[in-house]
C-alpha cells in the first residue's frame, strides 16, 4: 500500500522534468525555462539540484521501505542489537557535505553574475505604490503608472459573477505595459511609495523587493521579443495579488518609435497628474 | 531522594489537604493546578483546540482559492485569515502542543516527582487563553484582524486597525508564556534528574526538548524586542523602521527572522525527539547512534542561529551576505540528513509492527524528508529569486510543519494517551485517521509546488487562470485532512473516556525503554515520590 | 504538598539555574533592542 503511495507521489515528482513550453498549460509543474541568460542558468540549478534531490531520495526511500517490508515483526522479523557505527556517521557526512559543494559551486557562478550591474543600456526606475507599478524612464521624461487592467478588475470584484476564464490573461494585464528593446541590458532601479512590494517577472528570473526610502537594483537582457508577465511578490495590502507587472519586449526600432511617441505631447504631464491624483486614492486606502 | 509520605504538616500557609489522596475537586483542579499532568493535559487540549480554530481559518482560504475569480470574501478578509491561520497555528497549536507533551513526559522521563517550577508551570499555561481570546477577538474590532501576515513586516503592518495593539500585547504573552515554560524545562532536566541518569543516559526526548529549550530562551525575548520595536513606532514616535525617520523596514525582518529561523527548529526539534522515541519501540531495537543524534541535534540548534537571512534573500542584501547565508543553509542538511539516515538505520533489521504511532512516525520519516529536499532547493540563491514569495516556499514550509510537527505530534498522542489515560483506543480508527490524514495532507501540499514554480504568488486571494487545476486539487486535499481530524478528535475523547486497560508497558514490543513505563497507566498522581536508580 | 522540594542543595542549583535563564533572555531582549537603537540615525 505505502510503496503504490509512494510510487505515485514518486511519479508525479518525476513527471517535473517534463520540458517548461509543454502544452499542459493549465497543469503547469515546472519552472519557465525563460528568456534570459540569467532565467536559463537559473533553470539549469534547480533542476540540477531537483535531480539529485530525487537521487537521494530513491536510495533513501528505497532502504526505508525495503525495511518496512523485509523486517515486519508479523511475519516473524528478529531483530539485530547494534546500536551504533562511528564509520557510517562518517560516510553519510563527509558525502553529504561533497554534494552540497559540486551544487554550491555553480551556484556561487550564477550569483555573481546576477549581482553584474555595470555596463547596462537603459535604466528604468520601478516604484511600488499601493496597488499599481510606477515606470520611470530616467533621462527620457517618460513617466507612467500601470495599473490592472479594466477587464481583470471588473471581474475580480467579489462576487461579480463574470467568469475569469472568458478575460483574456485574467490578472496578468495592464493598461500601460513596461516597454524594452529586446537584448539590451535592462538596469532596474527598485523602490516603493508606501509598503514593500516585489517586482518579479518569471520569464527573467529576476524579482527584487521594492523598498520604501531605499533604492535596490537588479538587470535583465531579454533574448527574445514577447509579452512577459509576472506579479507583485511581496504583501502589500488588500490588493497584493492585484497590481500585476507586464513587459513587452520589442525590436529596437519599435521600442525607439513607442518612446518617441510617449515623449511626444502630454505623455509627461498626464503622468504628472496621474501622480498626485493616484496619490490620494493610495492613502485613503492605507488608512481603512 | 526520598520524601516522607506528607501526614505532617508542610511548611508554608495555605496548601492541599487533598494532595496526598489525589488530585483537587472541580475547576479548582484545573485553575489552580501545579501537577505536571494537570497542566500538560491542559496544554494539549487547549493545541487541539486552537488546531481547528487555525485549521477553520485555512478552509476559508481554501475555499476562496477552489476556482479562480473572488467567490466568498473581501481580499482583506482572505488578508486576516492567512494571517491569523499562522499566528494560531504556530502559537496556538504546534508550539502549545510540544509544551503539553513537554510538561506530561520530562518528569516521567528523569524520574521526577514533578517540574521544578509548578506554580510557575500554572501561568505559563494560563496565558494562553487570555492571549488567544484576545488575538482571536481581534477580528471584531474596526479594522478587523491583524492582515499583514504572521511576520508583521513594516511599513505594512503598521497599517494595521484598532487589532495593533491586541496582536502586540498577544505576542508579548505568548512569549512570556514560551520563556517561562523553557525555563522550566532547563531548571527540571539540570537539576531534577533521577541519580545515575547522566545527560547522555537521558531519553531522546529529553534531549530535543534541552536544547529546544535554550532556543526558546535565546529568541523569545528577541520577537519581544522587534514587536516592542513596532509598537514604539506606531505609538510613541519612534522610527526603527521608518526610512522617513532615519530607520530601516529590512532591520525589522532581520531581528525578526533571527528570531524566526530558530523559531522554525523550536518547532522541529521535539518532534525529531518524538520520533526517536518512536521508531525504536515498534522497530524492537534500540535507536540508532544515540550520541550521534544528540550531537546533530546540538548542530542543528546552533546552526539555525546563522542562517537567518535566506528568508530574505530579494531585500536587497550585498553578494558576501547572499553567499554566506546561502552556504550556511546548505549547511544544516547535513547533520537533518545524519538524523534521518539514523532513523532509517534504526528500522533496517529490526522487527517492525505498525501500530498508529509508527504510521505516523514512518509518514513523518518520508514526508518530513520531501520538505527537506524543497527546503534545500529554496537555499540556493538564485533559484530562490524564483521560488521566494510563491507557493515553492508554501509548500515547503507546510510539509515540515504539517506531516513534519503536526504528524509527529498525532504519534505522540497515539504513543502515550494508553499511558495518559489508563485506556487503550480503537487502533483500527487510529489506523483510519492515519490514513486520510497522510493521502489527503500529500493531496492538499503537494501541488503547491508546482503551483509555486508555475509562478503562482503567496498571500493572493485570487489567481491568473493557469493556476486554476492545482488549486481545485489542493482544496479538495484541504478539506478531506481538515474532515478526517474529526475522527481524531472522536479517538481522543472516546479514549479519555474508557476502553480495554492499559498495561504499564502498553506496547508488546518487547524492550520497555524510558522510565514512564516502570509507572501505572495512568501514572500516580505525583509521578515518581522516589526517584528510581537508574544504572 | 509531596511535591515541594525541601532540600536546600537542590534549591540553590534551581535558584542559580533560573537566574542564568533570565539573564540570558534579558541578554537577548535588552540587547536587540539597543542594537537598534545604535543604529538608528
Amino acid at each position: 500500500m505505502k510503496i503504490v503511495k509512494y510510487a505515485a507521489a514518486g511519479s508525479i515528482a518525476a513527471a517535473a522534468l517534463l520540458p517548461s513550453g509543454a502544452a499542459l498549460a493549465a497543469w503547469e509543474i515546472n519552472m519557465p525555462v525563460g528568456v534570459t541568460e540569467l532565467s536559463r542558468d537559473i533553470h539549469g540549478l534547480h533542476m540540477m539540484i531537483f535531480w539529485i534531490c530525487v537521487l537521494i531520495a530513491i536510495a533513501v526511500f528505497g532502504m526505508m521501505i525495503y525495511s518496512i517490508v523485509k523486517f515486519r515483526h508479523s511475519q516473524g522479523a528478529v531483530p539485530a542489537t547494534f546500536d551504533h557505527s562511528t564509520k557510517a556517521e562518517i560516510i553519510w557526512t563527509i558525502i553529504p557535505v561533497a554534494i552540497l559543494v559540486g551544487m554550491a559551486i555553480p551556484a556561487a557562478a550564477t550569483l555573481v553574475k546576477i549581482e553584474d550591474t555595470r555596463n547596462s543600456e537603459l535604466t528604468i526606475k520601478v516604484t511600488g505604490y499601493q496597488w499599481k507599478w510606477e515606470y520611470e524612464y530616467l533621462d527620457q521624461k517618460v513617466k507612467f503608472f500601470s495599473t490592472l487592467a479594466r477587464d481583470s478588475d471588473a471581474a475580480r470584484q467579489t462576487r461579480s459573477g463574470i467568469d475569469p476564464n472568458s478575460i483574456p490573461n485574467y490578472l496578468l494585464e495592464v493598461d500601460k505595459p513596461l516597454v524594452v528593446p529586446v537584448g539590451a541590458k535592462v538596469r532596474v532601479l527598485l523602490t516603493s511609495n508606501d509598503v514593500i512590494h516585489a517586482w518579479w517577472v518569471p520569464s527573467f528570473g529576476m524579482k527584487k523587493d521594492a523598498i520604501p526610502g531605499f533604492v535596490n537594483e537588479l538587470w535583465f537582457r531579454a533574448d527574445e521579443p514577447g509579452i512577459y508577465r509576472g506579479q507583485c511578490a511581496e504583501l502589500c495590502g488588500r490588493d497584493h495579488g492585484f497590481m500585476p507587472v507586464v513587459v513587452h519586449v520589442k525590436p529596437k526600432n519599435e521600442y525607439e518609435s513607442w518612446l518617441a511617441e510617449q515623449q511626444g505631447g502630454a505623455a509627461p504631464a498626464a503622468a504628472q497628474a496621474q501622480t498626485v491624483e493616484n496619490a490620494a486614492p493610495a492613502t485613503a486606502a492605507a488608512a481603512e | 531522594m526520598a520524601h516522607a509520605h506528607a501526614h505532617h504538616d508542610h511548611s508554608g500557609a495555605a496548601h492541599d489537604h487533598h494532595d496526598d489522596h489525589g488530585p483537587a475537586k472541580g475547576i479548582g483542579r484545573w485553575l489552580f493546578a501545579t501537577n505536571h499532568k494537570d497542566i500538560g493535559t491542559m496544554y494539549m487540549l487547549f493545541s487541539l483546540l486552537m488546531f481547528f480554530i487555525g485549521g477553520t481559518m485555512a478552509l476559508v482560504v481554501r475555499a476562496e482559492l477552489f476556482k479562480p475569480g473572488l467567490q466568498l470574501v473581501d481580499p482583506m478578509f482572505f488578508n486576516q485569515m492567512t494571517t491569523m491561520h499562522a499566528l494560531v497555528m504556530i502559537f496556538g497549536a504546534v508550539m502549545p502542543a510540544f509544551v503539553g507533551l513537554a510538561n506530561w513526559m520530562i518528569p516521567l522521563q528523569v524520574g521526577a516527582p514533578d517540574m521544578a517550577l509548578p506554580r510557575m508551570n500554572n501561568f505559563s499555561f494560563w496565558i494562553l487563553p487570555f492571549a488567544f481570546t484576545m488575538l482571536i477577538g481581534s477580528l471584531f474590532v474596526p479594522g478587523g484582524a491583524p492582515a499583514g501576515g504572521w511576520t508583521m513586516y513594516p511599513p505594512l503592518s503598521q497599517q494595521t486597525g484598532d487589532a495593533f495593539p491586541m496582536l502586540i500585547f498577544a505576542v508579548h504573552l505568548m512569549g512570556a508564556s514560551s520563556i517561562m515554560g523553557a525555563i522550566n524545562v532547563i531548571v527540571t532536566i539540570m537539576n531534577m534528574r533521577a541519580p545515575g541518569m547522566s545527560l547522555l543516559k537521558m531519553p531522546i526526548f529529553v534531549w530535543t526538548w534541552l536544547i529546544t529549550a535554550y532556543l526558546l530562551i535565546a529568541v523569545m525575548p528577541v520577537l519581544a524586542g522587534a514587536v516592542t520595536m513596532l509598537l514604539t513606532d506606531h505609538y510613541f514616535g519612534t522610527t526603527f523602521f521608518e526610512a522617513a525617520g532615519g530607520g530601516d523596514p529590512v532591520m525589522f525582518q532581520h531581528i525578526f527572522w533571527f528570531f524566526g529561523h530558530p523559531e522554525v527548529y523550536i518547532m522541529i526539534l521535539p518532534a525529531f525527539g518524538i520520533v526517536s522515541e518512536i521508531i525504536p519501540t515498534f522497530s524492537r531495537k534500540p535507536l540508532f547512534g544515540y550520541d550521534a543524534m544528540v550531537y546533530a541535534t546540538a548542530s542543528i540548534a546552533f546552526l539555525s542561529f546563522i542562517v537567518w537571512a535566506h528568508h530574505m534573500f530579494t531585500v536587497g542584501m550585498p553578494l558576501a551576505g547572499q553567499m554566506f547565508f546561502m552556504l550556511a543553509t546548505m549547511l544544516i542538511a547535513v547533520p537533518t540528513g545524519v538524523k534521518v539516515f539514523n532513523w532509517t538505520a534504526t528500522m533496517f533489521k529490526g522487527s517492525l509492527s505498525f501500530e498508529p504511532p509508527m504510521l505516523f512516525a514512518i509518514s513523518f520519516l518520508f514526508l518530513f524528508t520531501i520538505g527537506g529536499f524543497s527546503g534545500l532547493m529554496l537555499a540556493i540563491v538564485p533559484a530562490d529569486f524564483q521560488y521566494h514569495d510563491t507557493y515553492f516556499v508554501v509548500a515547503h514550509f507546510h510539509y515540515v510543519l504539517v506531516p513534519g510537527a503536526v504528524f509527529s505530534i498525532m504519534a505522540a498522542v497515539y504513543y502515550w494517551l494508553p499511558k495518559w489515560t489508563g485506556h487503550l483506543y480503537n487502533m483500527k480508527l487510529g489506523k483510519t485517521h492515519f490514513w486520510l490524514s497522510t493521502i489527503f495532507v500529500n493531496v492538499l501540499f503537494f501541488p503547491q509546488h508546482f503551483l509555486g514554480l508555475a509562478g503562482m504568488p503567496r498571500r493572493i486571494p485570487d489567481y491568473s487562470t493557469q493556476f486554476a487545476d492545482w488549486n481545485m486539487v489542493s482544496s479538495i486535499g484541504a478539506f478531506g485532512f481538515g474532515l478526517s481530524q474529526l475522527l481524531f478528535v472522536y479517538i481522543i475523547v472516546s479514549c479519555i473516556r474508557g476502553g480495554e486497560k492499559a498495561s504499564d508497558k502498553v506496547w508488546d514490543s518487547g524492550r520497555p525503554h524510558g522510565l514512564e513505563w516502570t509507572l501505572s497507566s495512568p501514572p500516580p498522581y505525583h509521578s515518581f515520590e522516589t526517584a528510581p536508580e537508574v544504572k | 504538598m509531596a511535591t515541594e522540594i525541601r532540600d536546600p542543595e537542590r534549591k540553590r542549583g534551581i535558584t542559580r539555574t533560573v537566574i542564568w535563564c533570565v539573564l540570558l533572555a534579558a541578554t537577548f531582549y535588552f540587547g536587540f533592542i539597543a542594537m537598534a537603537v545604535m543604529r538608528s540615525h
